[in-house]
Formats: structure tokens, C-alpha cells, sequence
């Protein structure tokens, strides 16, 4: 009997030992404080560490792409053409043809100098992956640093396109130097380097000391991976990370919790980038075929009230279908469009022949106004904002069901024309904001939005707008679209969805970046 | 007992083989689009026409589900589970990857709950309507009430914000293991606490357990030898269960903790309908079940000799 319980004992004993070796050698981490905790790098004053909290694992990330590839040509806050690894560009006679002179004294982080020909290959990698692609004819190096592209059809956005499509090192894909081959290395020429990377966990970034751009003065950067927004703050606050939000493309720090971290004294910086969050009507079914309905609806929700009520006043309302200040945005149209009038939407409702019955309700010819709004699960901040919005349509006596979707299934009904209302978010940079581009879901040829207001004459000016290359004369047509999509009311613009990125008082020199998807480091610095 | 156990495995392989195929089927039936998903999730923006036509080229979305299905078959049978459709990384790579921090979380966090659960059951129902029973009872049933994803941030909160002990999340030394694993543990022990009291009551009811006492036996052998080994039976099965469960992912404790395992993944390509990261990951989570339940059956014959000597006779 006791020599059995002593080799009970015993194997429990080397279970337990087991666990802790385990436990002990599981992280290639272990042996080096520095990279766990990170609590040693603030202490360090010989070197800057920025520690990022992200809710995406880095390379799902397009901010942890951008720190270490860059672009031939990127785009500026309002979504211009701007120079990167192109210096400059030409777009001679037919307006199909593209020379890129390529900047010069630029490597790849395996020393490789960044040339035409390497251009030549980033191009041919990234055609088969966009839209342009599509319209390539034949890509040619003049000189060591001249290219040239020549597209079959004038494709208006190519240089929109071209600001996110990654410059890579042949040596980056597999197999090597197949332009159709998958992106298996980071060889970039950003500021930053990758040294180590581990997936869902943490990745480690170097200062690329050889970039041609201003150096930043921030010498690593580890971007952890922490997928809860609450767990993000704690760890901000903890002084476990440095930086949250930074890192998304979207909102990722809940704007409830905005004030409680202003005033445990975490610095947080709130950036338009023109995306708003809209309600997008079905425009082939009743009410809301009705642009009598629509428009009064727009007129019936207090936008200001809803910012001030839910976000504390973190963001502004937006009155516009898109932010006026992009480069094709709605600048001509009244900045407050879509303004709160309820006296205007009462008489708009009774115009279209709906009235109020014994009990409150709007009805016509004994049918009450009754509409569902379709929410995606995880449209952020849709749940707070769709109770506010049924709580004001009540107002007018409209009643507003809600009905939640997982976002693949929502977005399979929207594909369909299978809802009332639905809310979303709209576009953004680099991409072309407000959704008039051809295909797109203002233009009848969109298949994700069949049910949005479209017209044969709304396709003719988008048509003919993004197929002159007049610059002027595409800005002038517009300009006519959006006159037209703003009478018509498709939508009911809610409010700008700014991104929040929080971070501590160590931190100085915080600039936002051009698009939400790249992250500027060039100024920062740790106190 | 050999025959059973061949007879077992032959049942698994085609249980595992159904799982995977069904909950591929089911998916592929579902509403949702993998191209829009994945390029939604990666840029915040529905994807135009010509941007979905290009990724579905490109990653090979536009066979056919038969089609699909006897591919995944073929691939099956020399071991390869596919690409996964997201992040372009073979499938058994993702799951290598990810399943040893789900493996120890799970490990540790059953080992934890056991340690804790087994004496206080064992306590509370030698004595049962005393003061230790009650205060167990509350407490256990309190906590059982308590959602995880609240109580590990309340542990985050005490722990790495307020008395800044632990770090609040990550992956790689013992102080990384400490909020997870007590978070995960803390409901399963209260879950088989209150199991092991109600089967160890039930046993020492028993006539066998009155004939040990009447004959003069001393309470300890009673109890740890004769009805613990019984009581075990029922609540061996729950661990069982409960163990297969957590191999598959924790996703709430993977999330809050950022713990790298195979759960969100395993989420995150649900919503993406990354289809052959689900039908290899389900595939392999069944597998995982049956080897568990497998292992359950075994345990059943340890603990009890009637079930050894029945299967003997057949």
C-alpha cells in the first residue's frame, strides 16, 4: 500500500513539475524580461520603446503592413495624389499612360536599392491583386529610376489605387521574384523593421536607420496584441502599453469610455477622417420610396442631442451624405443639409399622406408606419445609436423596430434589397468616399446596394464624371451628383465616426495620420 | 476490451468526418460571403464588384461546394487540411500555432478547478447541513452566477491595475498564466464542487458504504477509498466534457487576456466563413471529443471492477 501511494505521490509530483517546465519554456519570450512585461522599457533612457495595445495580431493589420511597406504614391488627408517612393509623375497625352520617376537613395531593409526595375516588380506583383490590373497593358523601366505604365482604358483611380498597393522586395514574396507569388516576408522600405513576430501575440519593430524620409525618434516599437477594448484601457492605464487605437481602422476605443480615461489623465486624440456612420434607406419599397418620407425622416432626428447624449460631445453630427472637405465630397451642398426640424418632417409626412390616428401612430389608408432598421452585429456604436433613433422617430409617430444580424447575413440582405433601413458606415481614404463611383452604391451597377437610390441620370453624370480626365470638369459633375443625392435623401447621415487613439502622458509629439490606416511616428517621443 | 476499442476509433473516424462536413455544409448554406467578409474585416468598407471578383479568383472561392468537398477529401487523406482563405497560411499550420496556449490554459485551468473542487465536495458532503456545506453552497452557487468575461476583468482590474502584481495580458511567462487560468478554474470548481458533493452524498447513502462503517472501518478509508473511487464516476464524465470543451478554445478568457489559442481564431474565421479553417478546425476539435470521451470510457473501467469484469465476460 505504501509503495503504492509513493508512486501516486510520485507521479503527481512529476505532473507538477512537468506543468511548470511547461509553463516556464512556453514563450520563446521567457528567457528575456524585456520582452514580456515590457515594464523594463520605460525605465530604459537609452532607448525609445513605443509598446502599441492593437485588437488585430499585426500582419492582420493594414497599420502593422504600413510601418514597414510603403507606397509609389500615397494620398493626403483629403485624399490628393501625394509622392512617396514616386517622386513624381506624369500623366502625358492620352491619359492613359503613367511615368513615375522613382525617388532616389531608398533600400529595402535587406540593403537591396529600391529601383525602376524593383518598381517594375512591385507593380506586376500588386496587378494581379487590384482592380487596375484589369486594365494594364505593360509596364516598362526607361531608365534606372524611370517606369512606365501603360493601362488599355483610362482608369480614373489609379493613382487612388496605387496608395494601397504595398512596394515589396522580390525577395519578400514566395517563391522569390514571382510577381504572382504570396507576400511571405517583410521586405518594405518603411521606417520600420520587422524582427520578430508572433501570431495573435506580439510583434517586435526596429527603426529602419537607412530610411530615406525623416527618422523617427522612436527606436522599437512592440505592438501587442490585445483584442478586447477594455482590456486595452486597463492595460493603458497599468502602464502595460504605451498607445491604443492607434492601431485601427476604426474606432476601437468605446467612446463611453472616453471621459473616465481623460480623467485619469490618459491624452486622447480624436481624428476625423470623414467616415460617417449613415442609415441607408430601401428606396424600392414603401415609405421610402417616397422622397417625402425620406427627407422628413432626416429632418426628425436631433443629431446634436444624440453626439452630446451618447458620446459625450466626443464627435460632431454629421448633415452632409459624406465630409464636404474630401476631394470629391459634397463642398457646394449647405453644410448643415440634412439639418433637425420636426414641424418640417410632421408637414413632409403629412404631404405624403400619412396622418395621425387616435393613438399616436402615423397611418395611411390603415396601415401604420411601421419600419424595421437592420443593424450588423458589431457596426460600432449601432446598438446606443438605433434605440436613440427609435426613440426619436416615436416622436413623429413612426415606430422603428429593431432587428440585430450577424454582419455576414446582414450583409447578405442588403445585397438582396431585403431591408427598410440599415445602418452603416461610409466610405474613406484611399478609397473614393461617398460610394458615387461607378459601381458603387449610387450607381445602379452596385451589387452590394440594389436597393439604394440610383436613376439613369444619376448614372450618366457618375459615368461621365469618372471617365473625363478633366479634373475640373469631373469636380463640376459632382458637384451635380451631390446636389441630386441630397434632394433626393437616400440616406440619413448620423455622425463622424472619428478615431479615438488614447495614450499616456509620457508620450509628446502625437500626429494623426493622412488615412486611418497608416500611423505617422516621425514626430513622437518618449518623456 | 481491444474490440471496443477498435470498434470506438471506426465510430470516431466517421464522427469526426460528419462533424467537419456538416458544419462546412451548414456554412457554405449560410447567409455570408467569405470575399466580402475577409476584404470588409481588412479595409472597414464593402468591397466593390471587381474587388470581390478578383479575391474570389484568387483564392480559388469559385468551385463548387461537390466539388470543394471531394478536393478537401483528397486532401484530407494525405494529412492536409488546406489554405486558410484569410491569411493564406496552411490550416494545420494555424492550429500548431495556437493550440499549445490552448492546451496548457486548458491543462492547468482543469488541474486548478479539480485541486479546489475535490476536497470541498468531499467536505461538504461528509458533513452535509453544516457550516462548511452552506458556506460552499453560496459561494459556489455565487460564483457560478458570475460570467467569466466580468471576473477576469475585475482580476485585471485588482491585480494589474490597482496593485499592479500581474500583467493584464500576453502570453509567455508563469505570471501570464495566473489571471487566466484562476478565471477559467474559478467556475469549474464550483461547477464539480457541487457535482462531487451531490455524488458523494449519493454513495455514502449506499448499503455497501453502512456495511464498511457497521464492520468498523475508519471514516478516512471510507471515505477516500471506498466512496470517493465511486462518487468519481458521474463527475469524471462532466471533466471529460468540460476538458473537450476548453481544447477548443476559450473564447472569452482568449479574448479578454489576449491569450493567443485557437477559440477567436476559430471565431474570427466563423465570421469571416474562412471554410477550410472551419472544416479542419472542426475536424480536429472532433477528434479531440472522441479521443477524450475514449479516454472517459477507459476511466469508467479503472474506477469500477463491474464494469471491467462485464466487459470481460462479453
Amino acid at each position: 500500500m505504501t509503495f503504492k501511494f509513493f508512486h501516486k505521490g510520485a507521479a503527481l509530483v512529476l505532473l507538477c513539475l512537468m506543468l511548470f517546465v511547461m509553463i516556464s519554456g512556453c514563450g520563446s519570450n521567457a528567457s528575456d524580461p524585456k520582452k514580456v512585461g515590457e515594464k523594463a522599457y520605460p525605465s530604459d533612457q537609452k532607448e525609445q520603446v513605443l509598446r502599441l495595445g492593437a485588437a488585430r495580431d499585426f500582419k492582420s493589420a493594414a497599420q502593422g503592413r504600413n510601418m514597414v511597406f510603403e507606397y509609389l504614391v500615397s494620398v493626403d488627408h483629403e485624399g490628393n495624389p501625394v509622392p512617396m517612393l514616386a517622386e513624381l509623375w506624369e500623366i502625358p497625352g492620352d491619359s492613359k499612360t503613367y511615368v513615375f520617376k522613382i525617388r532616389e537613395g531608398v533600400t529595402f531593409h535587406n540593403g537591396t536599392e529600391f529601383d525602376a526595375s524593383l518598381a517594375k516588380f512591385a507593380l506586376e506583383y500588386n496587378a494581379n491583386n487590384s482592380v487596375w490590373g484589369k486594365y494594364l497593358d505593360k509596364i516598362e523601366t526607361v531608365d534606372g529610376n524611370t517606369v512606365k505604365v501603360y493601362l488599355k482604358d483610362y482608369y480614373p483611380l489609379f493613382l487612388q489605387d496605387l496608395a494601397k498597393n504595398l512596394v515589396v522586395s522580390p525577395d519578400a514574396v514566395d517563391p522569390k521574384g514571382d510577381p504572382s507569388g504570396k507576400l511571405a516576408e517583410y521586405i518594405g522600405t518603411g521606417p520600420f523593421k520587422l524582427v520578430s513576430y508572433h501570431k495573435d501575440r506580439d510583434a517586435e519593430l526596429v527603426r529602419n536607420d537607412n530610411y530615406w524620409g525623416k527618422k523617427s525618434e522612436i527606436n522599437r516599437v512592440i505592438w501587442k496584441t490585445i483584442p478586447d477594448p477594455h482590456a486595452q484601457i486597463v492595460a493603458l492605464k497599468a502602464g502595460d502599453v504605451d498607445m491604443i487605437g492607434i492601431t485601427e481602422h476604426h474606432s476601437s476605443v468605446p467612446y463611453v469610455e472616453v471621459p473616465a480615461m481623460e480623467d485619469a489623465g490618459i491624452n486622447v486624440d480624436k481624428t476625423s477622417y470623414g467616415r460617417y456612420q449613415v442609415l441607408e434607406f430601401n428606396t424600392l419599397r414603401e415609405p421610402f420610396n417616397d422622397r417625402k418620407v425620406r427627407m422628413a425622416f432626416n429632418y426628425a432626428i436631433d443629431k446634436e442631442k444624440m453626439v452630446r447624449e451618447l458620446f459625450h460631445g466626443l464627435t460632431e453630427p454629421a448633415y452632409t451624405i459624406t465630409a464636404p472637405w474630401f476631394k470629391y465630397g459634397p463642398s457646394k451642398v449647405n453644410s448643415k443639409y440634412f439639418h433637425y426640424d420636426l414641424n418640417k418632417a410632421k408637414s413632409l409626412l403629412t404631404e405624403a399622406g400619412w396622418s395621425m390616428n387616435s393613438s399616436g401612430k402615423l397611418e395611411k389608408e390603415g396601415k401604420p408606419l411601421e419600419v424595421e432598421l437592420l443593424i450588423p452585429a458589431g457596426e460600432a456604436n449601432a446598438d446606443a445609436v438605433a434605440i436613440f433613433v427609435q426613440s426619436e422617430l416615436k416622436k413623429i409617430g413612426v415606430e422603428l423596430k429593431l432587428l440585430t444580424l450577424e454582419s455576414g447575413a446582414a450583409w447578405d440582405r442588403s445585397k438582396q434589397g431585403e431591408y427598410e433601413m440599415f445602418v452603416h458606415h461610409s466610405f474613406c481614404l484611399p478609397w473614393v468616399p461617398g460610394g458615387i463611383d461607378i459601381g458603387g452604391k449610387y450607381h445602379s451597377g452596385s451589387t452590394s446596394w440594389p436597393a439604394a437610390y440610383h436613376s439613369p441620370e444619376l448614372d450618366r453624370l457618375i459615368e461621365e464624371a469618372w471617365l473625363t480626365p478633366d479634373e475640373s470638369k469631373r469636380k463640376e459633375l459632382i458637384n451635380k451628383v451631390w446636389d441630386i443625392l441630397h434632394y433626393e435623401a437616400p440616406c440619413i447621415p448620423l455622425y463622424d465616426i472619428v478615431k479615438v487613439s488614447a495614450y499616456r502622458e509620457s508620450i509628446t509629439g502625437f500626429k494623426p495620420a493622412p488615412t486611418m490606416f497608416d500611423m505617422d511616428f516621425s514626430e513622437i517621443k518618449i518623456n | 476490451m481491444g474490440k471496443i476499442i477498435i470498434q470506438r476509433l471506426v465510430i470516431s473516424i466517421l464522427v469526426m468526418l460528419a462533424a467537419s462536413f456538416l458544419s462546412y455544409f451548414f456554412l457554405y448554406m449560410a447567409p455570408g460571403d467569405p470575399a466580402v467578409s475577409i476584404i470588409k474585416s481588412q479595409t472597414g468598407r464593402e468591397p466593390t464588384q471587381a474587388e470581390i471578383e478578383i479575391f474570389r479568383e484568387n483564392r480559388n472561392l469559385n468551385i463548387p461546394l461537390l466539388d470543394n468537398i471531394t478536393i478537401w477529401f483528397g486532401m484530407l487523406s494525405k494529412g492536409d487540411l488546406g489554405i486558410s482563405v484569410r491569411t493564406g497560411e496552411p490550416v494545420l499550420h494555424e492550429f500548431k500555432d495556437r493550440f499549445g496556449a490552448t492546451f496548457l490554459l486548458a491543462v492547468i485551468s482543469l488541474v486548478l478547478a479539480v485541486l479546489i473542487a475535490f476536497p470541498l465536495g468531499v467536505l461538504a458532503a461528509t458533513r452535509p447541513g453544516s457550516v462548511v456545506d452552506h458556506v460552499t453552497r453560496v459561494i459556489g452557487l455565487g460564483i457560478l452566477s458570475i460570467p467569466e468575461f466580468w471576473l477576469g476583468l475585475m482580476l485585471m482590474v485588482l491585480f494589474s491595475l490597482t496593485l499592479k502584481w500581474l500583467p493584464s495580458f500576453g502570453y509567455g511567462t508563469i505570471y501570464h498564466f495566473i489571471l487566466p487560468t484562476v478565471t477559467l478554474s474559478t467556475g469549474m470548481s464550483a461547477l464539480l464542487m457541487r457535482l462531487m458533493r451531490a455524488s458523494m452524498l449519493e454513495v455514502l447513502n449506499l448499503d455497501y458504504i453502512k456495511m464498511a462503517r457497521s464492520k468498523g472501518l475508519n471514516r478516512p478509508l471510507i471515505i477516500w477509498k471506498h466512496a470517493f473511487r465511486n462518487a468519481l464516476i458521474p463527475v469524471i464524465t462532466i471533466i471529460g466534457t468540460q476538458f473537450g470543451h476548453l481544447l477548443a478554445g476559450t473564447i472569452i478568457i482568449e479574448t479578454v487576456f489576449s491569450w493567443p489559442g485557437i477559440g477567436k481564431y476559430l471565431v474570427d474565421s466563423i465570421y469571416a466563413r474562412d471554410y477550410p479553417v472551419i472544416q479542419g478546425f472542426v475536424f480536429i476539435i472532433a477528434a479531440m471529443f472522441v479521443v477524450i470521451n475514449l479516454l472517459v470510457d477507459l476511466s469508467y473501467a479503472y474506477l469500477d471492477p463491474r464494469i471491467r469484469f462485464e466487459q470481460g465476460r462479453n
